[in-house]
């Protein structure tokens, strides 16, 4: 029994990509989920049910493509410290005969994999939901970069605050131990190589005693920053039993954007 | 292209039992519903190589246990970041234990299944593999190590969104020298049965499948299908694929480290 109808009625964007031979289109629709037995009559949508009828955001996602296999998936984009990442969300998809459906909101990105012959991988990016107001611009004048706050570091795992208080006034160092972080936590998960934590931990540990101070004093300081961040490190996760594989690479972007902020 | 050289199988096709695979498993498309997305997005053209410690299990039948092993490693290493190496000889034992197989005469997915969702794994340091056969299980260790499994994977589609999801799949199948190659395109029935590990994806497409035949097997003990030869293996009734998921995993608490 059909429990969705999808409504092309109201198409707030279209965004087709195209990669080499895979072209996506989605656009987005509204939903209506709960009807059992509806018609539509004038322009109007009748439903005979009694179940409760909600109206969804959600997307149809239309591939045309060579290849034979298709894998559609949808995924949240969030933003953390002014970064986009993927959320660790799953966005159901649901295939019919022609199309995907994807029900959420906000910004989604959909990526579709297609394989025999060869493979080939393409994405595109859709908001749904309420749309969203528009940016009123700059005012005049040059826009200040904003100094972040120890209140705007990120603070999930305890050791964002502390690296940026910890930290000696060396703002050049600081940001290249930031890559090492950020490397790190990618490495996790396969970019450029897959790595463990041990490894990357030890990686971390090797490049921070062969880094260059410019005195003794800011030496000095780092190698305390480092004792405190490792503490700090050690007691979460005690505190959390242990760290998942998201949970070390939040921490580590945590430490790379506290160091990010060293002035 | 030469053939690479083969070595001990011990899958024991026909005792497989799939209808107690069908009975435990969870629907793959539901239990990859609950497999959250990685954070963030986990690259599968990465290559196992760099990660993965390749075994070899020498002149026993064991390569059940050893796949099973390698399953539970990539799953610990999905879940935690951290990579542990298990007993494929508990895996190998122990699915036996099940099987009510006696002798160096190879085991089943169905009691490596059983061992890895229901008896639960042990380290590789509890219990060290030895290439000599022996079933005696080492006094006082714990086996707290669980995954979750699906169903057995029945179509190319169910197979690919497994492994496009950064999940390992244990594969049982009939071997022969339309497998002993570098790369696997074609596949037909005959020979032994084995059992390997498929994890990841080459950006040509094709699939890595980790073999326990040690590290020097085709360069670096692992070589790759193409989802056409997956797919002929696939649709053969003595061909078994199980998906593994680090959901629910259960583990001890490792010590923390920074």
């Amino acid at each position: 029994m059909m429990r969705w109808i999808i409504m092309l009625l109201a198409i707030a964007l279209a965004s087709p990509t195209a990669w080499a031979e895979i072209k996506i289109d989605a656009r987005a629709v509204r939903a209506i989920d709960g009807t059992t037995t509806p018609a539509i009559v004038g322009g109007r949508v009748l439903d005979y049910g009694t179940d409760e009828i909600k109206v969804t955001p959600a997307a149809v996602i239309t591939i045309e493509s060579p290849h034979k296999y298709h894998l559609v998936r949808a995924r949240k984009l969030v933003t953390i410290a002014g970064q986009t990442f993927v959320s660790g969300e799953s966005v159901p998809v649901t295939k019919l005969d022609t199309a995907y459906i994807v029900a959420g909101d906000g910004r989604l990105r959909i990526t579709v994999i297609a394989s025999d012959p060869g493979l080939e991988e393409a994405e595109t990016e859709i908001v749904l939901g309420p749309t969203p107001q528009p940016d009123p611009g700059p005012g005049p004048g040059p826009t200040p970069t904003p100094t972040p706050t120890p209140n705007d570091i990120p603070n999930a795992y305890n050791v964002g605050q502390l690296s940026l208080s910890k930290s000696p006034p060396d703002a050049t160092l600081a940001r290249t131990m930031a890559q090492w972080y950020r490397e790190a936590g990618m490495r996790l998960y396969g970019t450029p190589t897959l790595a463990t934590i041990d490894q990357v931990l030890k990686d971390i540990a090797n490049k921070f005693a062969a880094k260059q101070c410019r005195d003794q004093p800011t030496c000095q300081a780092w190698a305390a920053w480092k004792q405190s961040i490792d503490t700090a490190m050690i007691a979460e996760q005690r505190r959390r039993g242990r760290f998942s594989r998201e949970d070390w690479y939040a921490c580590l972007i945590e430490i790379a954007t506290a160091l990010e902020a060293v002035r | 292209m030469a053939l690479l050289p083969q070595g001990q199988l011990g899958y024991r096709i026909d005792l497989e039992n799939v209808d107690y695979l069908e009975a435990v498993g969870q629907p793959s498309m539901e239990l990859l519903a609950k497999y959250r997305d990685s954070f963030p997005q986990f690259n599968i053209d990465a290559n196992p190589a760099d990660l993965v410690r390749i075994r070899n299990q020498q002149s026993l039948g064991s390569c059940q246990g050893h796949a099973a092993a390698m399953v539970m490693s990539i799953c610990v290493f999905l879940a935690t970041g951290r990579w542990i190496e298990f007993s494929p000889a508990a895996a190998y034992y122990l699915s036996q234990r099940r099987d009510n197989i006696r002798g160096d005469n190879g085991s089943t997915l169905s009691g490596g299944n059983w061992v890895l969702t229901q008896h639960g794994l042990c380290l590789e340091s509890d219990w060290p593999y030895v290439n000599r056969y022996d079933p005696t299980q080492p006094p006082g260790i714990q086996f707290p190590y669980k995954l979750a499994a699906s169903k057995p994977l029945r179509t190319i589609d169910e197979w690919v969104a497994w492994n496009e999801a950064g999940l390992p799949i244990q594969g049982g199948l009939a071997w022969n020298d339309y497998c002993n190659r570098e790369l696997v395109n074609d596949w037909r029935p005959g020979g032994g049965g084995h059992s390997t590990t498929w994890w990841l994806r080459r950006s040509n497409g094709n699939r890595p499948n980790i073999n326990s035949w040690g590290q020097n097997w085709n360069r670096d003990g692992i070589h790759e299908w193409t989802l056409d030869a997956i797919e002929k293996a696939l649709r053969h009734q003595w061909t078994v694929f199980i998906g593994y998921a680090p959901d629910n995993l259960t583990m001890p608490n490792p010590e923390p480290i920074a």
